[in-house]
């Protein structure tokens, strides 16, 4: 009986295991997201770009501010990097490949547009410039426009809606109009990323 | 005396000495009877016959019991069956045994030696009348009536359980016809064995008491039963041994649960869900099973997750034990239930309050046990299947048990139990909480050889236990800005819920957790000096969670790994007894080594982990004090010690010394990884008292506790170096590697009364916890709350931060016709948490509960027995509600939204067992949420997102058999 119990004991023993706890892992395979870039390209003209970057993604971020010129239109490119991952990785392009599950939301107290809602403060309008396969915006191409001189919020939500279980979609047609209404609690899915920059319309 | 005069014979079972001479038996605490000296009367019975009946011509036979201490001096006796004898001769009877003097009963040692010990036994009084004898009585009358100070009133309506179970030979033999008696203050209850071994007692009494059986060829076996009230069925597996000349020794199997046990070691509020009501709750989770008792509300993430709140602390601050070993999980996440299979549950005890002298650090808010059914004692089979389905999910269990003892080797008892349960995802009132799907496979073995050691009863077991879950979390649950949470709870439903359908597909979000324990103890029990008992446990506990992230990313994004390696030692001596007095206690020491490792997104460190702690409790009785009660005084100290090292990379070492979290003498940098070492001592005592009444037919009718325990606790890695989002709140938490052990101090007082039909319990507490680490918003020096800003949004900073917290409060209930056909239980339970130094409120507190139920016990249903042999017994029925209040002390700082609506929940419930069947088929419905209410529950993390779970019909079924080889 004594040998059977010490066999039990080994066994148990040896399936346990000891972990290795020496070696923190730093970042394991996960999506993390530690900067924004963003590119406002006029139709003639010097681009203008502007980056929030968290690089040690513990809440310490640097944040550019940006100047666009009124009544220009800029054609704004959205790029998502992993600055933790060696080398960077470029996460914009699986948000594009599952653009059925993402969407950019542009709003805050100087933006007009679908996310935004009517504002009569907004210094830019912006505009979904690109859809997914179902035809419904995904933001990585915009449009904004400098409308009024003046400082402002310039916010960038990055929504992720993958469908449950049962398969029925969670990005809609409406999902920015029910964000302008609604906020964040009013529409589904879960938040990537949130940020704000200072924007100035000169 | 004449030939009819009053007689005085003893009388159990069939072991007589005839007229005058007695047979008792030891009270031994031990499992093995001993030879007995039997005390012999130093005085004669003044026995005089009553006026009023000698002249009426009453005549009758009375049954005293008598209970002698060690010293020989009479504590108790009392009338058994009073309420069939008449009233005048039960109290001549006991008047004339209250004045008798007898020599102390003695045991004998194998040695020889002897000693002398308390003993139970029943005096027969005959009263019968001739002509002569009547004028001689009548003269005595006038003392008669001098003599009427008796513990015990006649004609008290007892409090009754049923003990039944099945009575065998050393082989395992049955033994038919055995005759069984209890020796008790109240009742003869009688039963006799029938064919298949088996006995039924349905009159035996509430409290401690012993059952003589009998059978000729075998020595004479006594077992002694504590029993409560909750108990309703005792079941009892006997084992009698031939009867020898040699040695008149006799085996006795009966365990005191560890439930017994727990109570008379703490002075602290002690209560217990034993097999029958864990048997009526089976299928829910543990903390919700525990919501039965007062005082005991949960945590929860949703219809799978929840954690035991006791008295308003849980988690870290609640210590967990399965079978006596620690568990060592994940406790300190909000979101992370218990990782245990509930169903390897005999019986569930919660230690409601600081006891962390017997439970070592972190005993701080209480104690959970969650104690396996025995193992089997004698040669055979046994084992029960149970299925369990609930309407709302469609949830359904299976779980069965087999316990087997090898006719070729009785020593060895074997048990293989597991089960296996499925839910698709639950349903609100008015939708489906999307993704609250369950999924559980556990499976447990145990094997225990039962041997000796030079002689001693030695016992060593080794059990293997495995639970693996996967529990969906709700869509509905989100990861939101404060203001988004207010917007959240304000939403008549969760957004998309319309799209949500009951489904048993795994999705993300998910929790994966596997636990794996491997445990050895030994027991051995030396005569006269104590039981020795050592373990080795070793579990490892693997929890995954994952997350809605994108499709190329596979695994989880917090995973966990824990192993714990734990080896306790306990020696618990045999009590010293010096005369009224008495000494039981013991003393233990404990070591265990952790290794945890984590992989994900940024949270808390990898570390490894030592403590050792040694603790020494005594508990002294005085019995009888001043005629009145018996007191224990329990007292008892703990010396805990930690040290631990935790690993954590290079990066989250320099954001935490940028924050000023950790400073340069807390870790040092060597390579990419930063060692943090951190030393604590722990210190716990605790002072109690309890006095204990008996009543007329009850013994400890009335207790009254009042404890002062300290418990200490050491600071989890996550207190010391988490830094993250939390996976399911929105603050960002920061640890502080600056921090020591919290302490608490607590007063508490209960009492316990139960009388005839009537029980009541009630406790009160205040608990002042010393550094209490409370993790709460952080301030600027500005005084406004500190935000981070995260690149998924701007969260409130959270951190843990010293302060003092005192909690107070009430809990109990009562249950008034307890077994009748119409009983009425009521509980109530409240409690306060201030944090001192800020005059602020502590998060996370209960709201004031109060729940009423009516319950009916139905006699047996046998209408049908004639012709189909099957009736239904013990059939109840039973409806309640249970009513939270508004939680109306809450701070809007630390919680975001106004806590949740009061709410009444109304559940219903009806059981019975079929018997006559080929095997017994015990049949359940519960309905719970009876009236489909919508409400939140302040103690729920869906509570912002979400209502709890409409109404839920749950069915089950068990059946049991019992084969002896």
């Amino acid at each position: 009986m004594r040998v059977s119990l010490l066999a039990i004991l080994a066994l148990a023993a040896v399936t346990a295991g000891c972990p290795s706890v020496e070696d923190p892992d730093d970042i394991n395979p996960n999506e993390v997201i530690t900067a924004v870039n963003l590119t406002f390209t006029p139709t003639a003209g010097a681009a203008v770009t502007a980056s929030w970057s968290d690089p040690e993604g513990d809440g310490d971020p640097v944040i550019d501010s940006f100047t666009l010129a009124n009544g220009t239109a800029y054609a704004l490119t959205v790029e998502f990097l992993n600055e933790l991952a060696d080398p960077v990785e470029d996460i914009t392009e699986e948000i594009q490949d599952e653009q059925d599950e993402h969407q950019i939301l542009i709003y805050g107290s100087g933006v007009s547009g679908p996310a935004a809602g009517a504002n009569a403060n907004a210094r830019v309008e912006h505009e979904y410039g690109d859809v997914d396969s179902n035809n419904l915006p995904i933001g990585l191409e915009s449009t904004i426009t400098g409308i009024s001189a003046g400082t402002g919020d310039f916010k960038l939500m990055l929504r992720h809606m993958p469908p449950g279980s049962d398969g029925t979609p969670v990005k809609s047609a409406t999902i920015a109009e029910d964000f302008a209404t609604g906020g964040s609690a009013g529409i589904g899915g879960s938040v990537d990323i949130d940020i704000t920059f200072p924007l100035q319309v000169q | 005396m004449k030939t009819f005069a009053p007689q005085l014979t003893a009388r159990v079972g069939a072991v007589s000495w005839g007229a005058g001479a007695l047979c008792a038996w030891a009270l031994a605490t031990s499992a093995v009877a001993q030879p007995l000296i039997p005390p012999e009367p130093t005085s004669e019975p003044h026995l005089m016959y009553p006026k009023d009946a000698f002249a009426e011509g009453v005549v009758g036979s009375v049954d005293v019991t008598v209970e002698l201490d060690a010293m020989g001096a009479v504590r108790h006796v009392g009338v058994v069956a009073p309420s069939a004898i008449d009233k005048r001769l039960a109290w001549a009877a006991l008047g004339a045994l209250t004045e008798m003097t007898f020599t102390p009963a003695r045991v004998r040692d194998p040695s020889g030696e002897t000693r002398a010990v308390p003993v139970r036994f029943v005096y027969n009084v005959v009263f019968a009348l001739d002509d002569d004898e009547r004028r001689h009585v009548g003269q005595h009358q006038d003392a008669v009536a001098g003599g009427g100070e008796h513990d015990h009133e006649p004609g008290h309506v007892p409090d009754l359980i049923v003990v039944r179970g099945v009575v065998r030979d050393a082989r395992g033999a049955l033994v038919v016809g055995a005759r069984l008696t209890v020796e008790g203050k109240i009742a003869a209850s009688t039963a006799i064995s029938d064919e298949d071994g088996t006995f039924v007692m349905r009159d035996a009494p509430v409290g401690a008491f012993a059952i003589l059986i009998d059978k000729e060829g075998y020595a004479p076996a006594l077992v002694e039963v504590d029993s409560r009230r909750e108990d309703e069925v005792v079941d009892l597996t006997i084992t009698l041994e031939p009867e020898s000349p040699q040695a008149n020794e006799t085996v006795v199997r009966h365990r005191r649960s560890r439930a017994t046990i727990i109570k008379r070691q703490l002075t602290t509020s002690v209560a217990v869900l034993d097999t029958d009501a864990v048997m009526r709750g089976r299928g829910r989770t543990l903390a919700d099973s525990l919501t039965q008792i007062a005082g005991v509300t949960m945590v929860q993430l949703g219809p799978s997750v929840a954690k035991p709140v006791v008295r308003g602390l849980f988690g870290r601050r609640v210590v967990v034990l399965q079978d006596g070993v620690r568990l060592e999980g994940q406790d300190w996440g909000v979101d992370h239930g218990p990782e245990l299979d509930v169903h390897s549950a005999g019986e569930l005890v919660v230690v409601k309050g600081a006891a962390g002298v017997r439970f070592g650090a972190d005993a701080i808010g209480g104690v959970v046990l969650v104690e396996p059914r025995p193992l089997r004692d004698a040669p055979g089979m046994d084992g029960e299947v149970t299925l369990i389905a609930v309407s709302n999910g469609y949830r359904g269990t299976i779980a069965g048990r087999l316990d087997v003892v090898p006719e070729a080797l009785p020593q060895l008892a074997l048990r293989i139990e597991s089960n296996i349960h499925k839910g698709a995802a639950v349903s609100a009132p008015d939708y489906v909480l999307g993704n609250t799907f369950s999924e559980e496979l556990n499976v447990g073995l145990s094997a225990a050889w039962r041997g000796t050691l030079g002689g001693a009863p030695w016992v060593t077991t080794a059990t293997s236990r495995r639970y693996h879950a996967n529990l969906g979390i709700c869509y509905c649950l989100r990861l939101n800005t404060p203001a988004d949470l207010e917007r959240a709870t304000l939403l008549p439903s969760p957004v998309n819920s319309e799209d949500w359908q009951v489904l048993y597909d795994v999705g993300r979000p998910y929790q994966a957790v596997t636990h794996d324990t491997a445990l050895v103890r030994s027991r051995l029990t030396v005569r006269d000096v104590g039981d020795m008992t050592v373990s080795y446990a070793l579990q490892r506990d693997l929890r995954d969670e994952f997350d809605q992230v994108l499709a190329a990313i596979n695994g989880p994004q917090y995973s966990f790994e824990l192993v714990t390696h734990a080896v306790d030692a306990a020696f618990e001596h045999t009590r010293l007894s010096f005369g009224a007095v008495s000494l039981t206690g013991a003393a233990g020491l404990r070591g265990d080594a952790q290794l945890h490792a984590y992989r994900g997104l940024q949270l808390i460190p990898n570390f490894s982990r030592f403590t050792g702690g040694v603790f020494v409790m005594e508990t002294l009785t005085i019995d009888n004090v001043a005629g009145l009660f018996d007191i224990d005084l329990v007292g008892g100290a703990r010396f805990d010690g930690l040290t631990q090292r935790a690993f954590l990379a290079e990066r989250v070492f320099n954001s935490q010394v940028r924050r000023g979290r950790i400073t340069a003498d807390d870790c040092a940098l060597s390579g990419d990884v930063a060692r943090c070492d951190k030393t604590l001592p722990a210190g716990s005592i605790t002072l109690g008292s309890r006095l204990r009444f008996d009543a007329a037919d009850v013994r400890d009718a009335l207790m009254i506790a009042v404890d002062v325990s300290s418990a200490t606790r050491f600071p989890d890695v996550d207190e010391l170096y988490l830094i993250g989002s939390a996976p399911s709140f929105p603050v960002f938490g920061i640890g502080d590697a600056g921090l020591e052990t919290e302490r608490t101090t607590q007063l508490s007082l209960s009492a316990e009364l139960n009388v005839s039909v009537f029980s009541i319990e009630a406790g009160a507490f205040v608990r002042r916890i010393d550094d209490y680490i409370a993790f709460g918003p952080e301030l600027t020096p500005e005084g406004k709350p500190a935000i981070d800003v995260l690149i998924n949004g701007a969260f409130p900073r959270f951190s843990y931060r010293i302060t003092d917290a005192m909690l107070s409060g009430a809990d109990g209930g009562f249950v008034i016709g307890r077994g009748q056909l119409l009983s009425l239980g009521v509980q109530f339970a409240a409690v306060r948490g201030l944090d001192i130094r800020t005059g602020g409120l502590l998060p996370f507190i209960p709201p004031t509960r109060a729940r009423v139920e009516l319950r009916s016990f139905l006699p047996d249903l046998d209408v049908a027995k004639a012709a189909t042999g099957v009736a239904l017994t013990k059939p109840q029925l039973a409806a309640g509600v249970t009513a939270n209040a508004f939680q109306e002390r809450f701070d809007a700082t630390t919680d975001f939204v106004t806590p949740a609506d009061a709410n009444t929940v109304w559940h219903a419930d009806a059981s019975g067992e079929l018997v006559g069947l080929p095997l017994p088929l015990w049949l359940s419905v519960e309905v719970r949420n009876l009236t489909n209410e919508r409400y939140r529950d302040q103690l729920s993390l869906l509570r912002y997102f979400a209502d709890q779970p409409g109404r839920e019909v749950w069915l089950r079924a068990t059946s049991r058999f019992d084969a002896p080889f």
